[in-house]
């Protein structure tokens, strides 16, 4: 599925790259071209992981893509490609591209069929986590990623969705939909693969934003296992420290545990000692799952927004077994959008 | 110019948009989606094309404490989350004149002015009075 998302928007991007260079330049009374409505952004990070009991590392972790297009009409596409880890140094091999590998993280086509009512059909994130679904290195204020939102559920899924936002009282309720249309066609290295997802999350964004979210997934493997999951997350701001958090609990087909993980964090702004922009951050996490055991981790850390979107991380991870996801150590990474 | 006529009544702000049958399903509850461009569309399938004033304009602190609940430099967070996800901000203008013009010119916008600000270019579609949205004009509108 991601080749085939790949094939087709190297083909929209080449026919937009043709059509850019052969049109002659707009007049002022001109209609804008189709072509006129994309945009391109994106965002970066790099960083440097000194381990407790490993090699020290350094990487630019990654270059993503992003390509909108929308024009007045209830069509609007969106496209995320990222390239991971281009670029990597550690203490044997030197600097090395050799890790670097492109990976297709969103591609759909969204179509509004009411007030309240958009469809989605394509590759988008799995929405039953706050985490999943913001989980670009300028919006999270810590280099290592939660492990319950990494090793419990699939972060992305080929399929279709049905959203909307309601309004109610002060906020809104927002809702999604969805199912998987066709299962991943490719594994990242030992990435767990998953099938049959579908779900549904709602959540409440007022001061305080709320999310509930219901799915189901079977793991393919060789003993292929199927789960339902429970998750809960939210964020608020308490005397303008940010507290968020998620839970997640899997029962197996049996309703018996199929593995949970939860984590808590705060960020508190530190301008009261003089340091604008920075801020204190404090995680505690939990990861459960079958036949593997279980880990903790803590995390210490401090933050700053150097501009609005550009973040410098520092922090200290400590805590049981050793996780790719999350490695025990020092470390310290610089993100930003462009 | 701008700055005179916005000196003069702080206490009402007009939401600006062409009157019909779209524009005047809006509720103020809806108006706060749509500046947090989370409803993008009037319910005829028309795209909504907001405008802001710059983030320093009194008027912007003024609507963005009454709609949105929140000061812009607040919203950083929501904004480059939303950028995350390939949605930008309504667009920005710096002045009330601006805001008339694109809201005369532009298919399907809504804006923000003084009340004093609005002429025969724009119609009024709701009224910002001591940091409550309202469809009623306030009685004692004083423009000298």
């Amino acid at each position: 599925m991601r080749k085939f998302f790949a094939l087709m928007l190297n083909c929209m991007l080449s026919s937009l790259a043709l059509s850019v260079a052969v049109c002659k330049p707009a007049l002022a009374d001109e209609a804008p071209s189709w072509t006129d409505h994309f945009k391109l952004s994106g965002y970066t990070s790099a960083g440097v992981i000194l381990h407790r009991d490993q090699e020290a590392q350094a990487a630019l972790n990654e270059i993503s893509l992003i390509l909108t297009w929308q024009n007045d009409s209830r069509l609007s596409f969106f496209g995320e490609f990222e390239l991971e880890r281009p670029l990597s140094w550690n203490d044997n091999k030197k600097f090395s591209a050799k890790e670097g590998h492109f990976d297709l993280e969103r591609l759909y086509v969204d179509y509004n069929l009411s007030e309240k009512v958009n469809f989605r059909a394509g590759r988008f994130l799995t929405p039953n986590s706050r985490w999943n679904l913001l989980h670009a290195a300028p919006l999270v204020w810590t280099s290592s990623r939660p492990l319950a939102t990494t090793g419990l559920f699939p972060t992305g899924t080929n399929g279709a969705m049905l959203f909307g936002a309601i309004p109610f009282m002060s906020g809104a309720f927002e809702y999604k939909l969805f199912g998987e249309l066709l299962e991943d066609q490719e594994q990242d290295g030992d990435e767990q693969k998953y099938e049959h997802v579908r779900g549904a999350r709602l959540s409440y964004k007022n001061q305080s934003d709320i999310g509930v979210s219901i799915l189901s997934f079977s793991e393919e493997s060789l003993n292929s296992a199927s789960y339902r999951m429970l998750g809960l997350d939210f964020i608020t701001h308490v005397n303008e420290v940010e507290i968020s958090g998620e839970a997640f609990q899997r029962f197996n087909i049996n309703n018996k545990d199929g593995g949970s993980g939860a984590y808590l964090q705060t960020a508190v702004p530190l301008n009261s000692v003089g340091l604008n922009n920075w801020y204190w951050i404090t995680r505690l996490e939990t990861f459960q799952r079958p036949g593997e055991g279980s880990a903790e981790r803590w995390l210490l850390g401090a933050t700053w927004r150097v501009k609005p979107a550009q973040l410098l991380k520092l922090e200290f991870t400590g805590g049981s077994q050793e996780q790719a996801e999350s490695p025990r150590g020092f470390s310290a990474s610089f993100a930003l959008f462009f | 110019m701008a700055a005179d006529r916005t000196s003069i009544g702080l206490q009402a702000i007009v939401v600006a948009a062409d009157l019909n049958a779209e524009t005047l399903k809006l509720s103020p509850q809806k108006l706060k989606l749509v500046y947090l461009r989370k409803q993008l569309y009037w319910p005829n399938g028309k795209r909504i094309q907001a405008v802001n004033l710059h983030t320093d304009h009194p008027l912007r602190k003024q609507f963005s404490q009454a709609v949105l609940g929140s000061q812009p430099a607040e919203q950083v967070n929501y904004w480059n989350e939303q950028y995350f996800n390939g949605v930008l901000p309504p667009y920005s203008v710096k002045s009330e004149e601006a805001v008339l013009r694109y809201v005369a010119q532009t298919n399907g916008a809504i804006g923000y002015v003084n009340a004093c600000s609005v002429d025969n270019r724009v119609q009024a579609l709701f009224w910002i009075i001591n940091d409550q949205v309202t469809a009623s004009a306030p009685d004692n509108l004083d423009c000298q």
